[in-house]
């Protein structure tokens, strides 16, 4: 890809130049590195703010309270509690600040409380729904399936794994009894052993992913930054 | 001699492991040799349901246009939904764009792929960001990009017309919830700063109940989470996701649960969705260093495993 204008160049250049401060850190630790790392930190947080107050607290909170103030003359009763309501939940949301003062940080517990309460509410039945009921009736399968009539063993096989998995890991974790007779042994040394697959696999994609974050930084490298640069230049 | 290797070798093989493994990256970037990929079931289904939003519609125009003809009550807000599915017969998908630069390596190419899709099929996009201020521009360009690649052969693609970028709000679970009931609450305008009441898209799109898929791609906990409880659980939209690697082992049993049509993993689901597709792209290209660094690290994590057991005899 090439780049279009001069700054679209610069933009190149200067974010292969941050990605080659920060690969001199697979070398040893340096001041490069460091740098990097405070930009990073710096314009995310100092982006994060802008976009926060641009998209959620302008349109959502400033812009309607000063439309109600200014036309305030205007405005029905439940407009004025509406205000009302909006300046209640900044004043809770203020609170939050109180984090600075070591004294004062008490007060940031009531807009915690505040959110949590209605997260909580909001979700649980939801998260139970999803999370819980869903996956039980998932687990609610015939050992023995069969597709048009006849036995299909690959289905079955899938399920009666399926199932194992699910009852030996639960019993596993059920440390309320003993587990000393070599039933109770064997079924939590089967959980373990499902376990270690899970680990194991949450591992591999793990790999898989950060090689796929190394895969593109370099194929930036060579397109746009190697070959772009040559190519604006026309020397490629 | 042999001495001075190994006692080199014992200080620096970190460092040779870091050669290796981008010398297996970095050259594959240099090669043209294409992986064949087969798309596994997990990115067939999400394929499959993309391809299929257009029928999803025509089947609840048709459903709809036959309830109205056996129901005397309700008149008036079924003729209202009615309306505004025949305006977009090739369907609706909603598209949320939830990662930021961190991620954007591995799941950029699965919203490429996935917007490209709907585009090539004439099925209107509303994409939006709902977790993080911090990549709204990005999904900003990924939308654009998609849009201005895909018009060449199947026709002009404009914003606000064929596709909608709502951009962020924050407050994700409650804003979830806003736009099952109404969108233009939640997003009162565009990324853009168009009121929505004046895009003509979005005559046709009230609620969640007006569109034919979800399709998240994300790299945050929580966010799959709080879209499966709220499009699925709630509004029982079908919902298919695209995810970093590292997250895919956790929402596996959901897409067993059939709670998901579909699940990418990481590039590799980029991948396997550009063959579906037939339209190799980024994730295809990645796939050489991917094959290569994993022989690699198989053969380290082998070989580690004969020194440890070689040592351990030695010691013995």
């Amino acid at each position: 890809m090439m780049p279009e204008s001069f700054m679209d160049l610069a933009g190149v250049w200067t974010a292969a130049l941050l990605s080659l401060c920060v690969f001199s850190f697979l070398f040893k630790d340096n001041i490069l590195f460091k740098l990097t790392e405070a930009i990073f930190v710096g314009v995310s947080v100092g982006y994060g703010i802008v976009l926060s107050w641009n998209a959620g607290l302008h349109p959502k909170v400033v812009v309607p309270l000063m439309d109600f103030i200014r036309n305030y003359h205007s405005k029905s009763r439940a407009d004025f509690f509406w205000a009302a309501y909006m300046l209640a939940s900044l004043g809770i949301g203020v609170l939050y600040l109180s984090r600075f003062s070591p004294r004062q940080a008490w007060l940031s517990r009531f807009p915690m409380a505040y959110l949590m309460g209605i997260g909580i509410g909001m979700s649980m039945p939801l998260t139970i729904q999803t999370s819980i009921f869903e996956q039980m009736r998932a687990t609610l399968i015939p050992l023995v399936v069969k597709t048009n009539g006849a036995w299909d063993w690959a289905a079955s096989l899938g399920n009666i794994v399926l199932l194992l998995g699910v009852f030996s890991v639960l019993y596993y974790f059920f440390f309320s009894v003993k587990k000393s007779d070599p039933v109770s042994q064997t079924v939590s040394r089967i959980g373990i052993a499902y376990l270690m697959l899970g680990f194991g696999a949450s591992f591999a994609l793990t790999v898989m992913a950060r090689i796929a974050l190394l895969s593109a930084r370099m194929q930036f490298l060579k397109d746009e930054w190697m070959e772009g640069t040559l190519r604006y230049f026309n020397l490629l | 001699m042999m001495t001075l290797l190994v006692q080199w070798f014992d200080r620096n093989y970190r460092r040779v492991i870091y050669v290796l493994v981008v010398l297996c990256v970095l050259v594959p970037a240099f090669l043209t040799v294409r992986l064949r990929i087969k798309p596994a079931g997990a990115t067939q289904g999400l394929f499959n349901a993309v391809e299929g939003i257009p029928a999803a519609r025509h089947a609840a125009i048709t459903n709809l246009e036959a309830e109205l003809a056996h129901t005397i009550t309700n008149q008036e807000k079924l003729l209202s939904r009615l309306q505004r599915l025949r305006q977009h017969t090739n369907g609706v998908l909603l598209l949320s764009l939830d990662f930021d630069p961190s991620s954007a390596p591995e799941l950029t190419p699965q919203a490429e792929i996935i917007l490209r899709h709907a585009f090539m099929r004439g099925i209107a996009v509303v994409a939006v960001i709902v977790s993080t201020p911090v990549g709204a521009q990005l999904a900003q360009s990924i939308v654009d990009r998609a849009a201005r690649e895909t018009q060449g052969r199947y026709g002009v693609k404009l914003a606000g017309r064929d596709y909608v970028y709502l951009g962020f709000r924050p407050g994700y679970f409650n804003l979830i919830m806003q736009m099952g009931e109404d969108i233009s609450r939640a997003f009162a305008s565009d990324y853009a700063g168009n009121r929505l009441e004046t895009l003509p898209m979005m005559q046709g799109i009230k609620n969640l109940h007006d569109i034919d898929l979800v399709a998240v791609i994300t790299g945050f906990v929580g966010v799959p989470e709080a879209w499966m409880q709220v499009a699925k659980t709630k509004y029982n939209r079908p919902l298919g996701m695209g995810m970093t690697a590292v997250s895919v082992a956790d929402y596996t049993p959901y897409l067993h649960s059939k709670q998901l049509v579909g699940l990418l993993p990481g590039m590799r689901g980029a991948a396997e969705y550009e063959m579906a597709l037939d339209a190799p792209g980024a994730g295809t290209r990645g796939m050489l260093a991917q094959l290569a660094s994993h022989v690699l690290i198989i053969v380290l994590i082998a070989l580690g495993n004969v020194l440890f057991f070689l040592q351990r005899r030695n010691r013995s």
